[in-house]
């Protein structure tokens, strides 16, 4: 099997490898597979391990370049899949009981773009329950089990990307594909000390992907680098077959292409208004991160999200779309075999939305985005911590408050992962340190819809001065477990 | 809270026999979250011709040089 370190190699580096012949494809793939077996269990980190598929992508890839065949950058490169993604052959559970036999006879779009680059599908990812649409509380509401932190397995990897998050983070695999409604990837991400892209609304096809909110969802690559997630980016996006896709001459991610990169210096706005709390740890780190940045040639200053009603817009409309796209599951009553409490009712709640409920949130979507928009004419990304808090543990203590009396946290309507999601921005986390008790922290770049170059750029030159990214976690109270 | 009460009726009617008493105290507060969350949205003001996004269209402007220009330049 292949040392550790080359495991955590980004997928230029194990590219360049296997194109030298210094390893096959499918001693890669057998190592991250021993890997997954291994450690994924102990981390709840997937959902089914695709051995067989995986291997044979591998001795296909393996023809091909010895042949002197080469299909690009992802070529014989394993990676893993949220398991709300079909694959032809395999479960498709959406993370939840009642799909647990869920098989779907066909291929997402994203899943045939991956074939044709000669990708290595090492298995698919664990997630929340439904990717969190009908609504949850905490890691437990997963068909896997709660899935553990590779750096504290006492801690969360957050949701509903937890998987992908977890795989990534313990060197499971150089990459996973996750989906992001409002902070699926960039949460997770965040607090499993990885780069985490969101790319914008239509980037990437959906085809073959569960939906909670037609327009909100997006998939998006986890790795080890901002550099990869370009990379990936570049195979995965454009497909003129969803409604809401980009246009065409838009949809393509060329990667890398420094002329649609921003010029330098790098115009950053740092936002000074989206929380109503912050970890302090979590804004030292992010500060320190900003000056990174200048010191490597960004110009920085303060930005303020402009006022309105972003996360009750987003998180309305997720209720009311996912109340839609769930509607048998409501109906039937099945959604009592959710696991977690919240959902199993909150979708008859959400059933109780009117039309106009619905339009009215959508006339003031309108608006709130072009408010945004407006911010971009002054900067080429906003920034801001990846999450106000640390990585939270998997055991809440309990509370103190009667169920009777519990009361929802006050809304941050100015929160990042509402106002981008709402918008369809891309977003990029990517880690910038570490708390005192040795949990990632991280940064996020927003950029303007369809700009998903000006994240990548941002995250890569701050990733191009630091190595934080270049940090992996002790495995080893694992594997002794 | 009349809204409040009167989608919670509704709710029963179609859902309660099969929710828990527990359940159906935890409807209640989502219902009354969610109002919240609306009365922010009914705050906001509105003209007649303010279109809703419901096909999102996002606001691509034209690349140019690596800057993003706006349409009229």
């Amino acid at each position: 099997m292949l040392d550790e370190k080359i495991l955590y190699l980004s997928i230029r580096e194990l590219q360049a490898h296997l194109r030298k012949h210094s390893f096959s494809p499918v001693e890669l793939a057998k190592s991250y597979l021993d890997r997954s077996q291994r450690i994924g269990s102990k981390l709840n980190a997937y959902v089914t391990i695709t051995e067989e598929l995986a291997l044979e992508q591998a001795r296909a890839a393996e023809r091909e370049i010895l042949a002197g065949r080469h299909r690009g950058p992802l070529n014989g490169i394993p990676y893993a899949l949220k398991d709300l993604v079909a694959v032809k052959g395999y479960p498709t559970t959406w993370g939840a009981r009642p799909y647990a036999d869920q098989k779907l006879e066909y291929n997402a779009t994203v899943v045939e773009k991956l074939n044709q680059a000669g990708a290595v599908l090492i298995g698919k990812a664990a997630m929340i329950e439904l990717a969190g649409g009908l609504g949850y509380t905490n890691g437990y509401a997963s068909l896997t089990g709660p899935c553990k932190n590779p750096w504290n397995p006492d801690c969360w990897t957050c949701g509903s990307s937890s998987g992908s998050g977890a795989i990534v983070a313990a060197g499971l695999a150089p990459w996973a594909l996750g989906s992001d409604t409002r902070g699926s990837i960039i949460c997770p991400a965040s607090w499993c000390g990885v780069s985490g892209l969101r790319p914008s609304f239509g980037r990437v096809s959906r085809y073959g992907a569960m939906t909670i909110a037609w327009s909100m969802d997006k998939l998006g690559p986890m790795a080890c680098t901002a550099d990869d997630c370009g990379v990936i980016l570049s195979v995965i996006a454009h497909d003129a077959r969803d409604h809401d896709s980009l246009q065409p001459s838009e949809a393509h991610f060329r990667y890398p292409a420094p002329e649609l990169e921003p010029r330098m210096p790098l115009r950053v706005g740092r936002l000074t208004n989206v929380w109503n709390k912050i970890d302090l740890q979590v804004q030292q780190a992010a500060t320190e991160a900003l000056r990174v940045l200048e010191r490597a040639g960004a110009r920085v200053s303060d930005a303020q999200m402009p006022d309105g009603p972003f996360e009750q817009a987003a998180e309305l409309t997720i209720l009311i779309e996912a109340a839609s796209a769930f509607q048998t599951l409501i109906d039937s009553g099945e959604c009592a075999k959710l696991a977690d409490p919240l959902g199993q009712i909150n979708g008859y709640a959400s059933r109780a939305f009117s039309a106009s409920d619905y339009l009215q949130i959508q006339r003031v979507r309108t608006i709130l985005q072009q408010k945004v928009d407006k911010l971009f004419d002054s900067f080429d990304v906003l920034t801001t911590a990846g999450q106000p808090d640390l990585a939270q543990p998997l055991v809440q203590p309990t509370s103190k408050t009667p169920p009777h009396e519990e009361r929802a946290e006050p809304v941050e309507p100015r929160a990042p992962d509402g106002v981008s999601s709402l918008c369809g921005l891309p977003a990029i986390a990517v880690p910038c340190g570490f708390s005192s008790n040795g949990l990632p922290l991280a940064i996020q770049f927003i950029g303007r819809a369809g700009n998903d170059h000006a994240v990548v750029a941002a995250a890569r030159l701050f990733q191009s001065h630091s190595d934080w990214h270049k940090k992996h976690p002790d495995l080893s109270r694992l594997q002794h477990a | 809270m009349q809204e409040v009460d009167a989608r919670f009726n509704e709710t029963l009617r179609r859902y309660g026999d099969r929710l828990s008493e527990e359940q159906r105290n935890r409807i209640r507060r989502v219902l009354a979250d969610n109002q919240s969350m609306l009365a922010a949205i009914r705050d906001f003001p509105l003209d007649n011709g303010d279109a809703p996004a419901t096909a999102l269209k996002l606001r691509i402007e034209k690349f140019r040089y690596g800057r993003i220009m706006a349409d009229h330049e």
